[in-house]
């Protein structure tokens, strides 16, 4: 099969699309087309993918999301290649090119096709040379006070139309860096003089960065830093500038489409929250099957630092949120041996959301992987060292992200680091714990495979569940939690941190913050309980607790403190009511669950009512409750 | 006289480019005679055969591109270069 593909040249490939066209066999067009592009990128298959493209979205799914581009100078060519590589990963781009040299006019003008047109993010770019060409040409003519004169104008330019954009547009904006000449007007004098050309220009970009992130939404590009990556002399073109005011070499306009999607893909949401490596020959060297333990290269100093290095990289997006699992045709001991104990292994088993080691398909584990994730199958990115295996996973699962890998495994890294897909535009403290809840979830389930009773596993979790009541520093999140919760939420009722604040202070309620805690680690704060007291009972106005705790037997923990709470402040009836949603289904047997009795249903609320005088609700024994009262 | 497989090739491009067959391109069409050969649809020609045959186009020879012919012929002459 590795025959087949390398023999495959653009006019078999082009029979082959009209073939599946013919047959409307769109997935198969879909596969074609991306496989043309990943053989042949550039400006000269783009009209023609381009146009196949735009005949395929019609019949197969592609997520809508519209750009704007402002600008100084010609970037009228890299539109096509922006667009396909849209297409290609599962993204219709809508891209509007504005006027030559009119960015100024379009975002200050309210009424400019930036309002009609509303684009989900908006780039503007602007070449020095078009807006502070002496900072670029007479550098070395300008006196200090001038310099700073011309450094102070385009920085007060760019803010002034920052500030602009944000008065009439909401979306994001995301802005060239400006980029110095390579050879510095001074030569060497100039990084020895002050000011020199190359700080000022930095200085520009750190101002501009600073004003942006006063605001949100706005980024800057780093042009420089693709510039330099790419290779100054490389990159621009000096032609292509006099002939058409387009300063970018042909063969590196798709480099800067490349650094857009970067923020595209976030920006849009289509993003991998998974990546499902293979082992061998890509997380070390070798097969360790037929290597053995000590044959594998892992040595980060020796042969093994290629995979060492991928391995690094894997981890820096297991910190970035990304969730990591393995698949991998294998002797499930031997590759978990290398895992466990291989010094070179960076990524220890508990990097690890999920294990397929078997001898099952790759697309089939991916499947199993994705379900037992409870993520969607197009949250997946595929690693693997094996072309056989990439086409595979490709042909039955074109949702699936697979990552092509050059020949040379030290070029794996940065392969895998320039993955757009992986690209965040923020990090929660949540999201950089979210690879480790995941696998913390993997642990739990594992437990519970391996208890012989239900409650054997509740008791060896040791579930800790702390009951507080809100103050300054749970308010925030128990006002969060009433408005996100939707499943297990017996009233849905939603507060804000005001409500929420003065209902802490109305001495006839009662507002509880619930933490749970277990073995494998500390949830955070996961439920809210609200109650008020009336004549004679005590009311349960919200009882809510997050997905990532249910099921654990933690609602009958909080079930026996309201009990005891009532009881202990002289009430001996509570009462509740459920209120059906369409998502609260979990919720619903709750009060049968604890021994209420239904007194009243209608189809929007059904009344439940328990007499602790006659009927008890215990704690589980195998959870440990630390309340206050 | 069959057309060469650099002329081929170059009549492809085009055709690619502007959306039209390969027939519809004759050795006198040019920005001139097919519609939607504008300047813009001439800079991504000019970016696509860069890229095509690794040759650098100047300000200079776009003046020399004034149908299929000549820009057959510039292709040839940089080729060699």
């Amino acid at each position: 099969m590795i025959e087949q593909i390398q023999e495959l040249d653009e006019k078999t490939l082009r029979k082959k699309i009209e073939l599946a066209n013919s047959n409307q066999d769109w997935k198969e067009v879909y596969l074609l087309l991306c496989t043309y592009w990943r053989l042949f990128p550039g400006t000269l298959s783009s009209s023609y993918l381009l146009q196949q493209f735009l005949k395929l979205k019609d019949n197969y799914e592609f997520i809508p999301f519209k750009i704007g581009i402002v600008r100084s100078f010609t970037l009228e060519p890299i539109v096509p290649l922006l667009q396909v590589l849209g297409f290609v990963g599962g993204l219709h781009l809508s891209i509007t090119l504005g006027e030559f040299d009119n960015y100024s006019q379009e975002i200050i003008n309210p009424n400019s096709w930036l309002s009609l047109d509303k684009p989900d993010v908006t780039i503007l770019a602007i070449d020095v040379r078009d807006r502070a060409p002496a900072l670029w040409n007479n550098f070395t003519d300008l006196s200090v006070a001038e310099i700073n004169e011309h450094k102070n104008e385009l920085i007060r330019h760019v803010e002034e139309l920052i500030y602009t954009f944000r008065k009439h547009h909401q979306k994001p904006l995301l802005i060239h860096s400006f980029v110095p000449p390579q050879i510095p007007s001074k030569g060497i004098l100039d990084i020895l003089s002050h000011p020199s050309q190359k700080e000022i220009f930095t200085q520009i970009n750190q101002e501009i960065a600073a004003i942006a992130k006063k605001q949100k939404d706005i980024y800057l590009l780093d042009l420089q830093g693709l510039v330099a990556s790419r290779g100054s002399f490389q990159f621009e073109d000096l032609q292509k500038w006099v002939m058409a005011r387009l300063p970018i070499r042909s063969t590196e306009m798709l480099s800067l489409a490349k650094e857009w999607m970067k923020y595209i893909h976030p920006l849009s949401g289509r993003v991998c929250k998974c990546l499902v490596v293979d082992l061998d020959n890509t997380m070390w060297g070798g097969v360790i099957g037929e290597d053995g333990f000590n044959g594998i290269k892992l040595d980060a100093t020796d042969s093994g630092f290629a995979w060492s290095s991928l391995q690094r990289a894997v981890l820096d997006l297991y910190n970035r949120g990304i969730i990591l699992a393995v698949a991998s045709k294998n002797n499930h001991q031997d590759a978990m041996e290398v895992i466990d104990k291989h010094p070179g292994m960076l990524l220890r088993g508990d990097k690890f959301a999920a294990f397929r080691i078997n001898w099952n398909d790759k697309a089939t584990s991916l499947r199993e992987i994705a379900a037992e994730l409870n993520i969607g199958i197009n949250a997946l990115a595929f690693l693997d060292d094996n072309p056989i295996e990439r086409e595979w996973v490709r042909s039955q699962l074109p949702e699936v992200t697979v990552i092509e890998l050059p020949s040379d495994p030290l070029q794996y890294a940065s392969t895998l680091r320039s993955v757009p897909q992986f690209e965040r535009l923020t990090l929660t403290e949540e999201d950089a714990d979210r690879g480790r809840m995941y696998v913390e979830q993997r642990m739990r389930s594992e437990l519970q495979s391996a208890a012989s009773s239900l409650e054997d596993f509740y008791r060896s979790l040791e579930i800790q569940v702390q009951i507080n009541r809100v103050d300054e520093s749970s308010l925030a999140r128990v006002a969060q939690l009433t408005q996100k919760t939707n499943q297990f939420n017996l009233t849905t009722k939603r507060y804000t941190e005001q409500q929420i604040l003065t209902l802490s202070q109305d001495k006839n309620s009662q507002v509880w913050a619930i933490r749970a805690r277990d073995k494998f680690g500390d949830n955070g704060i996961v439920g809210v309980i609200i109650t008020k007291d009336q004549k004679d009972t005590v009311e349960i106005d919200t009882f809510l607790l997050s997905c990532r705790v249910i099921g654990r037997t933690i609602e009958t923990a909080l079930a026996a403190h309201i009990a005891q709470d009532a009881l202990r402040r002289g009430f001996s009836i509570v009462e509740g009511s459920f209120i059906p949603t369409s998502k609260n289904a979990p919720a619903s047997n709750f009060f049968a669950d604890h021994n209420f009795q239904q007194i009243a249903a209608t189809p929007e609320k059904i009344h439940w009512k328990i007499d602790l005088s006659q009927v008890k609700i215990e704690c589980p024994e195998w959870i440990n409750i630390i309340s206050e009262a | 006289m069959s057309p060469s497989p650099l002329e081929e090739k170059i009549r492809g491009i085009i055709s690619d480019l502007l959306n039209v067959t390969p027939d519809e391109i004759q050795p006198d069409s040019g920005p001139g005679s097919i519609e939607g050969w504008d300047s813009i649809r001439h800079l991504s020609l000019i970016v696509a055969l860069e890229e095509a045959f690794g040759v650098s186009i100047s300000p200079e020879d776009t003046v020399e591109m004034q149908n299929l012919n000549q820009i057959v012929a510039l292709i040839q002459k940089r080729i060699k270069l």
